[in-house]
């Protein structure tokens, strides 16, 4: 171990000490630097990202690859041209020891030379950029592969120059072999180990460099690139060990060794797809399955085959496996497998006999009673007309998480729940585009939840319909009639189960009967101060306006609906309070006709419910309007608790005084969940509550002017030229010392 | 300390050595002499584990070079025939890398390095960068890395080649002086300075030891005067040709770079080395090597 740190300072010396380890230095973070800089020239990105834009680029590998041959051909060669190899190996030193510090030499010059270019997300941030935060995820994953595939090409590296005398030879074989391992992608015993069924290698290292660079992290290449460089290095020793003798007898041993090393390592390969750790290190968990997938994949019972049939090369070929994957993970009751059509043909027309629409690229998710087929062309038509969430740094896809999901669900949930919405009234409609009054997308959304929707106009019928597994009222304008009031009530005794968003300033007629429920609709709209002071004023001298109608909901109770949207931005429209009556909370348990009120979310302290609707602007006036905190968003449940009593059923209610939140413009991020947790409890399927699939992060940015040349001249020269000076001094230095 | 037994290594169809066996004792001396492409270097390089023999067995300090390779290179110091040395260390930094590497301990190191430095009048280039120095000092830094860790065994390999006339009788010396202590193994192609050192003299021709053929008289009776000489080739020639006692001026072997090689045949009886020097002189040609001819000095070349 001394003389193996011996031997390590000493490749250290001979770069650091010396200029060219620094104009090596430099001339990587120039090419480096400089693609990185026309990369965010080009367009947005956000500091999170910017690991992963490096990383996509193969003329980055391409340095990578050049940097590595060029800082391992030296190592062994020129010892043995120089002659001063025979002072090594006269020295009591293990050949082991010599490799393990020729390697570890190249391998820490190495890493010091790319940690400049894995810091521009710092510097652009104390340039000022503003696009995003950092990551310390992604950025991890992109340090952690990028010295890993770097320690693996100078393994090669270090092989090479032990195996030659020409420095020339070693630095242009390293450059073969190791691009020939990157860039040819999978290792060829991919298809010969794993023809059929097996697990199959993921060493496309296109597909994982990136996925590193993104904050996914995946254990085996990680362990395949660790086994295939110790066998190198192993190789190395004994390739140093055999040139003393240089016979046939030896060549034979060195022969034999390698098969058995070789052996060992297959065997390291297999087991380490077998058995692999993938880990999600973003922040905002951008690659995990949201906690609804989560929880659907958990309660399933029944087993489901899910045939992912798609050609390696389809465009989001590595995302969607890597998502199905974590399905496969989380999933006891999933099977998962892999057909190429063009190498399986066989297994296609397997498919398509069994009802599945396989003719190109798709998912089919198969129970023991129902097949469902997702046409991956289907899946991106729809996912760029909405305007691109199937972002590229998403591997996951928010889309196909979506439809995945749903698609789950259609295969295992035996009967598909009957929604009613409630119309007539100036309710919103379902087929309604409208960005303020429109219910469109969140019907999209319900409908990948596996739910039937149908508009119940009540008219002369007076009963809610049998079938009805709930009834929504969403934002009615006028009153209700009254043989709806009444259906509604008889609705509602029959453990009805009604979502009610109700907005301010509409007298509905459901005043009374939600009085019967313990819960006070009051007249009023709450008016809150922004939480940004400053913001607020600024605007306020700009508009006239102190306030906004725009509620932040940060206080959501302590309820399977909104316990899990914690931290989530759930916005209300200027909802009207609600005040439980006769106590908030779950009353004992043996109270069983009386209703159980849980308050869902209230406006907070910088809010007030105003209660005069022609003040212009709002104003806090003590004698009628009333302070936050006030609840805007309650659960009611009454009857037996959903599991315990199999027989009876509970009625639940959900009531929010706002309707808008819902509506096209603004279902996004935590609101649709807020609605579709609340449609979902009503329904007692408490197996798809929780936040759905969502890309995290921020709106990716460009940069500005001066942004623009800060960023081009420090990556392009800046970079590259300190390393420059910094040779310059060191050469100026040893001269005069 | 060091034993031999019909060591043999073939290079394809080509045997450097061929059933070689000696035996040096602990503590001794001894000088491996024959010339160029005996095979004194491959001997060397076997018995420092550079390179395994083909055929037979060697054993330093009780360890087999092939077994027990690294045992026995925990107890050698070898000095290789073109002195190797990182050029770009400076000579104290590049005794004390090696000392490390040797194994000397921490707090004995500096000691060993200044004691090596005084053994090969290295005082005054210690901080010079060693790529600066000259061959002769070179060489000497390469003894002095031999002797640092204070080895059993020192294997040296041609040590006085490239030394001024000033440092040959001090390394002599020094050699002599390491008798007792460590046992030496040295190379040479030049009969006198393995005899003026020490008394066991193996004699290699072709990769066999030969029986010592009795002490040649020591004047050019034999007819030939062996000269490494720096200058115009042709005039060179034809001046020493010119030189009264001259028979013929043969080149022997290639010159390196501008130095060239020359047998002068002379007239039995006739030394003219003194002329020799005045013409040089004269020429301002530089002399490197001068020295009485005995045998064939490149019988194998
Ligand atoms: N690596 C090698 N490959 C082939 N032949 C070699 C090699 N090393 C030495 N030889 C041959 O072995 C013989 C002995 O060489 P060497 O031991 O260097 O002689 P010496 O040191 O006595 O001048 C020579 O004929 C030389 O050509
Ligand atoms: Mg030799």
């Amino acid at each position: 171990m001394r003389r193996f740190l011996i031997l390590w300072r000493r490749e250290l010396q001979l770069c650091f000490l010396t200029p060219v380890g620094y104009f090596q230095t430099a001339v990587f973070l120039f090419l480096s630097g400089s693609l990185l800089a026309w990369k965010l020239m080009a367009g947005a990105f956000d500091l999170s990202s910017i690991p992963a834009i490096l990383f996509s680029s193969v003329f980055f590998w391409l340095v990578v690859l050049a940097t590595c041959s060029m800082l391992t051909m030296r190592l062994v060669a020129e010892e043995r041209t120089a002659g001063t190899w025979d002072l090594l190996m006269t020295a009591p030193i293990h050949e082991g020891q010599i490799v393990a510090a020729k390697f570890m030499g190249a391998l820490t010059v190495f890493v010091v030379m790319s940690l400049p270019i894995l810091a521009v997300p710092f510097f652009l941030r104390a340039c000022g950029v503003t696009a995003g935060e950092i990551d310390g995820g992604p950025l991890a994953g992109a340090a952690l592969i990028l010295f890993w595939v770097g320690a693996f090409f100078i393994a090669v590296g270090t092989l090479l120059s032990c195996l030659t005398r020409s420095q020339a030879i070693a630095g242009i074989g390293a450059l073969t072999v190791n691009g020939v391992l990157f860039f040819w992608g999978a290792f060829p015993i991919r298809s010969a180990v794993f023809a059929e069924g097996g697990p199959a290698l993921v060493m496309d290292p296109a597909h994982y460099v990136q996925a590193f660079a993104s904050g996914f992290i995946d254990s085996r290449p990680l362990i395949v690139l660790a086994l295939g460089g110790l066998l190198v290095l192993f190789f190395a020793v004994q390739a140093i060990q055999w040139q003393r003798f240089r016979t046939f007898s030896e060549t034979l041993n060195l022969g034999m060794a390698l098969v058995l090393a070789l052996g060992l390592m297959s065997l390291g390969v297999i087991l380490a797809h077998r058995h692999y750790r993938l880990a999600d290190w973003t922040r905002s968990h951008r690659y995990s399955l949201s906690e609804k997938t989560l929880r659907i994949l958990k309660n399933m019972t029944e087993r489901v085959e899910v045939t992912f049939v798609c050609r390696p090369h389809y465009t989001v070929y590595g995302d969607l496996r890597r998502l199905l994957m974590q399905y496969g993970d989380h999933g006891p009751t999933l099977h998962l497998e892999w057909v190429d059509p063009d190498r399986d043909p066989g297994r296609v027309e397997e498919l398509l006999a069994q009802d599945a629409a396989v003719r190109s690229e798709a998912v089919v998710f198969k129970s023991p009673t129902q097949v469902r087929t997702v046409v991956l062309d289907d899946l991106l038509q729809s996912v760029s007309e909405e305007g691109g969430a199937f972002h590229p740094r998403a591997p996951t896809g928010l889309a196909a998480e979506e439809t995945f999901t749903a698609a789950l669900l259609a295969v295992t949930e035996p009967v598909k729940p009957v929604v009613y919405f409630l119309m007539g009234h100036g309710e919103v409609a379902l087929d309604d585009y409208h960005p303020e009054r429109g219910y469109s997308t969140l019907a999209r959304l319900l409908r990948s939840d596996h739910l039937e929707l149908k508009p119940l106009l009540l008219g002369e019928l007076a009963q809610i319909p049998p079938d009805a597994a709930a009834l929504v009222i969403g934002g009615p304008t006028h009153r209700l009639a009254r043989n709806a009031l009444t259906a509604i009530a008889e609705y509602l005794n029959r453990s009805g189960r009604l979502l009610l968003l109700t907005d301010s300033g509409v007298v509905t007629g459901l005043e009374s009967l939600l009085e019967d429920w313990g819960v006070r609709m009051n007249h009023d709209r709450v008016i809150s101060k922004p939480l940004l002071a400053g913001v607020g004023d600024a605007l306020a001298g700009a508009r006239g306006v102190g306030v906004t109608r725009e509620l932040e909901l940060t206080r959501l109770g302590d309820h399977p609906i909104t316990g899990p949207l914690q931290g989530m931005l759930i916005t209300l429209y200027q909802p009207r309070t609600l005040t439980p009556l006769g106590g908030v909370g779950t009353d004992a348990a043996g109270a069983v006709d009386k209703p159980r009120i849980t308050v869902l979310a209230s406006a907070g302290e910088e809010s007030w419910a105003e209660t005069d609707f022609q003040q212009t602007p709002p104003n806090f006036d003590p004698e009628t309007d009333r302070r936050g905190p006030a609840p805007v968003a309650v659960a009611i449940e009454r009857g037996p608790a959903g599991w315990v009593a199999m027989g009876l059923q509970p009625t639940r209610l959900v009531v929010i005084g706002d309707s808008h939140f819902a509506a096209n413009g603004r279902v996004g991020g935590g609101n649709q969940d807020l609605a579709r947790s609340s449609l979902h409890w009503l329904l007692q399927r408490d197996f798809i509550l929780g936040p759905s699939p969502r890309l995290g992060g921020s709106l990716p940015r460009v940069l500005e002017g001066r942004q623009r040349t800060l960023v081009l001249v420090a990556l392009v020269v800046g970079f590259p030229g300190c390393a420059l000076l910094w040779g310059v001094l060191v050469g100026w230095f040893r001269r005069r010392v | 300390m060091i034993a031999v037994d019909q060591l043999g290594k073939r290079y394809g169809r080509i045997a450097a050595l061929d059933g070689l066996s000696f035996e040096i004792k602990k503590g001794g001396v001894a000088a491996l002499v024959g010339g160029n492409g005996a095979g004194k270097s491959t001997v060397l390089r076997i018995l420092s584990t550079l390179t395994a023999p083909t055929d037979g067995d060697a054993v330093v300090c009780g360890y087999d070079v092939v077994q027990d390779a690294l045992d026995v290179r925990r107890r050698i110091g070898y000095l290789a025939e073109n002195t190797p040395l990182y050029g770009d260390q400076r000579v104290v930094d590049f005794l004390r890398f090696r000392a490390a590497l040797k194994g000397v301990a921490k707090g004995e190191r500096r000691e060993r390095v200044q004691e090596v430095i005084r053994q090969c009048s290295l005082q005054g280039v210690e901080r010079r960068r060693i790529a600066t120095l000259s061959r002769g000092f070179q060489k000497r830094v390469g003894l002095a890395d031999a002797l640092v860790h204070l080895p059993e065994v020192l294997l040296l390999d041609e040590p006085m080649v490239g030394l001024d006339a000033v440092q040959v009788p001090a390394v002599r010396e020094l050699i002599g002086s390491l008798a007792g202590r460590h046992t030496v193994l040295f190379t040479t192609h030049s009969r006198e300075e393995a005899e003026a050192v020490c008394r066991q003299v193996l004699h290699l021709q072709r990769g066999r030891l030969v029986t010592a053929a009795p002490p040649v008289p020591r004047t050019p009776a034999s007819g030939g005067i062996y000269l490494e000489i720096r200058g115009d080739h042709e005039a060179i020639c034809q001046g020493i040709n010119a030189l009264a006692g001259v028979r013929r001026v043969e080149t022997a072997g290639e010159g390196d770079g501008r130095w060239h090689r020359l047998v002068i045949r002379t007239d039995v009886g006739r030394d003219v080395r003194p002329d020799l020097f005045a013409l040089a002189a004269n020429h301002q040609w530089v002399i490197r090597e001068i020295r009485l001819e005995e045998g064939d000095p490149c019988a194998d070349s």
